[in-house]
């Protein structure tokens, strides 16, 4: 599903294949525990990316580690919640999209079991699609309206012979693109 | 090679330091562009110091220390004069090349630590000038020299403190620091007129050898303004507040000030002056005193801390209190040994500091519990002992207080005198003016009503008028307002004067008068 593609620093993939799984036992334990980590390792980058001061903590350069438990900023300072701003420039901040390749039966009835599921795709927290993996078909669980078909728009996604070109002499993050396989780069040449 | 060359030791990282401040001079923001550039004159500023050092090194191996030597004259007036000179005897090459060392080092750490930082420029600047300040206090040949580097070291101290200086705290602090040190500063000056009066220069072998002509007042008196200079710069008890608070800065830099070098300029200059301490056994054994009180303070403080940067400065305290301590019992070759050894080893833990999680595996430890017994104690040590409340009342409010004081004298005399207008009066002009220009119109007042009512209204204006003809208009009006405004003024001395401030003045100015 992901074969080529360049997500620049953005993806967190794990293998998964649907026909092993029809009951979604293996994709439920899946989308309790990894989900809530990358929704946690996510909202905690995206806040601190969002208001360094406030929900990160400031500068690394003035911590004082305190009760070797946190930092402060300087001699006296509140703790400090969140990233320091030395570590929200390799990521791009954004909300957790969660693509599974599953039917939508599965994923359902895993979001009715599941309230920790439930807290964080009900409330928009993360975002869940899914592809089915027999038509292809992509949905996506929209909060209050169950799931949307999505299709994907006409433009085409950037190609690239090799991602190096697509990052090389940027710090922010460059769009995601289809990069040509090796086998690819050899018929072309 | 020509000794002449050595006197150019503290000079690359000032020249460092004015290149960086030529760039903000310019309003060119260098910006993180300009890192590399910035981090490599640093770099080779410091570099070339240390190279210099080295250079003195060897050739006092070979052919022993060069000593005292001399570039030229830098002020002469009179009987006065400043040698531009240092003095390179081997305790001075050993600072120097502890401070060219650590310099060095922390610079070179920085470069990483401070990456894409907005205030990169602004730390370099700070730490080159304090490499080159540090390295004139350790070799300066003179105590003015000397008084330059300490007071460079200052400022830039001052203005790592406040490098972030958007927190109100940390401008605080930085303030706190810079005014603590005033106090040596002002033992310093002190010490060094009193050096240019008594014995005749400021060449450090000239302070150290004539003062055994001294009287012992005249020495106790010299020897008092170096030893305030000394015990503020190393936050001795009872300066010893500030120095807790200046941790605000970037950790390399709190490494290199607090943590190895300038909290050490107190005990090399005490080292320095090892031979007129010996010469006045109370004075000694009052530094004893107050490094065996630094010491303990250290110590306790070390033990309550919750932060690491706290704990560390602490247990430097500590450490340094004991250099006094050794230095007040005329042990100077272990307080020399010491100080080395402290200063690499601090170094080292300070710029450990921020990964201190990295290398402590276990959760922290608990106070002991004797302390944690003594309720009492715990309380004082975990809040420094109250040194800076303490300090607040006895010298901050009495100053602020002092300096209001000043203030409205200069406002309601000596204002009036030279004839300013009074601040703050606009307001109070123009109310005047609009009263003036609609007195006679202002409707008259009726006191009560009826007939009472307008016999007492006749009455009051009738007395008004009297007050107006007769009492303040009559002759030797004026002389009786001289003397009535003379006799407010008396009283206010009077009620000045009974407050603590004032006599602590009263008392100094009569020592001064009587010396």
């Amino acid at each position: 599903m992901t074969r080529g593609a360049f997500f620049d620093r953005r993806a967190f993939l794990i293998s998964y294949d649907p026909t092993q799984d029809p009951s979604g036992a293996i994709l439920e334990r899946h989308l309790v525990t990894n989900g809530a980590v990358g929704a946690g390792i996510s909202l905690e980058y995206y806040f601190s990316s969002a208001d360094n001061d406030r929900y990160g903590s400031g500068s690394k350069v003035t911590h004082n580690v305190t009760g070797l438990f946190a930092v402060m900023d300087g001699t006296a300072s509140d703790l400090r919640t969140g990233l320091p701003s030395q570590m929200i420039e390799i990521h791009e901040a954004m909300r957790l999209l969660i693509v599974v390749e599953q039917s939508l039966d599965v994923l359902t009835a895993i979001y009715e079991r599941q309230p920790a599921v439930r807290e964080l795709v009900g409330n928009a927290w993360v975002q869940l699609v899914a592809k089915d993996p027999e038509s292809g078909a992509i949905h996506r669980f929209r909060p209050g309206l169950g799931w949307v078909r999505w299709d994907p728009p006409a433009r085409p996604v950037p190609r690239a012979e090799r991602s190096q070109p697509c990052y090389a002499g940027r710090r922010d993050p460059c769009p995601p693109a289809l990069i040509a396989a090796p086998d690819e780069r050899a018929a072309h040449a | 090679m020509p000794e002449a060359l050595f006197t150019l030791i503290p000079l690359p990282p000032l020249l460092a330091a004015l290149w960086i401040a030529l760039g903000f001079a310019l309003g060119r923001d260098r910006g993180e562009a300009g890192e590399r550039g910035t981090a490599r004159v640093a770099l080779s500023a410091a570099g070339l110091s240390l190279l210099l050092v080295l250079a003195a090194d060897v050739q006092a191996l070979l052919l022993g220390p060069p000593g005292q030597i001399e570039a030229g004259t830098w002020l002469a007036s009179g009987g006065v004069r400043v040698a531009l000179g240092l003095r390179l005897d081997a305790f001075g090459l050993v600072m120097a090349t502890l401070v060219a060392l650590i310099g060095l080092v922390t610079l070179r750490f920085s470069v990483h630590y401070l990456h894409r930082e907005p205030g990169f420029q602004r730390f370099f600047l700070g730490m080159s000038l304090f490499t080159s300040a540090m390295l004139l206090i350790v070799t300066a040949g003179n105590a003015v020299l000397t008084f330059v580097g300490w007071e460079l070291a200052g400022v830039s101290s001052y203005l790592l403190i406040g490098y972030a200086y958007e927190r109100p705290r940390a401008t605080d602090n930085a303030n706190r620091a810079f005014l603590t040190n005033r106090i040596g500063d002002a033992g310093f000056l002190l010490a060094i007129a009193l050096c240019f009066a008594w014995v005749g220069g400021v060449e450090w072998p000239q302070i150290t050898e004539g003062a055994t002509d001294l009287s012992a007042l005249q020495l106790g008196l010299i020897l008092f303004g170096f030893l305030l200079a000394a015990l503020a710069k190393s936050a001795q008890v009872p300066f010893s507040a500030w120095i807790l608070r200046a941790l605000e800065g970037p950790t390399p830099s709190s490494a290199a000030f607090y943590g190895s070098l300038m909290v050490h300029a107190g005990v090399y200059l005490l080292i320095r002056l090892a031979p007129l301490l010996e010469l006045a056994p109370a004075l000694a054994a009052l530094v004893a005193l107050l490094g065996l009180a630094t010491a303990l303070y250290g110590w306790l403080g070390a033990l309550t801390a919750a932060e690491t940067k706290g704990s560390l400065m602490y247990a430097t305290l500590a450490q340094v209190g004991l250099m006094v301590l050794w230095c007040g019992l005329g042990w100077t070759e272990l307080a020399a040994w010491h100080l080395v050894v402290h200063a690499l080893w601090r170094a080292y833990h300070f710029l450990h500091a921020p990964a201190l999680m990295h290398w402590v595996p276990r959760p922290a430890r608990p106070v002991p519990a004797w302390l944690a017994r003594r309720r009492w104690l715990y309380t004082a040590a975990l809040n420094g002992f109250w040194l800076d409340a303490v300090g607040d009342a006895l010298a901050l409010r009495p100053a602020r207080q002092l300096a209001r004081d000043v203030e409205s004298f200069e406002e309601r005399v000596v204002h009036r005198l030279v004839g300013l207008p009074e601040q703050g009066s606009g307001v109070h002009s123009l109310a005047r003016w609009e009263e003036a220009r609609l007195g006679r119109a202002a409707p008259r007042h009726r006191y009560g009503p009826g007939v009472l009512g307008a016999l007492m209204d006749s009455l009051s204006t009738a007395l008004h008028w009297f007050e107006q003809r007769m009492v303040l208009q009559s002759g030797g009006g004026g002389l009786r307002r001289m003397v009535r405004v003379l006799g407010g003024y008396l009283q206010e001395v009077e009620a000045l004067l009974s407050q603590p401030r004032y006599l602590v003045l009263l008392i100094l100015a009569t020592l001064v008068v009587i010396l």
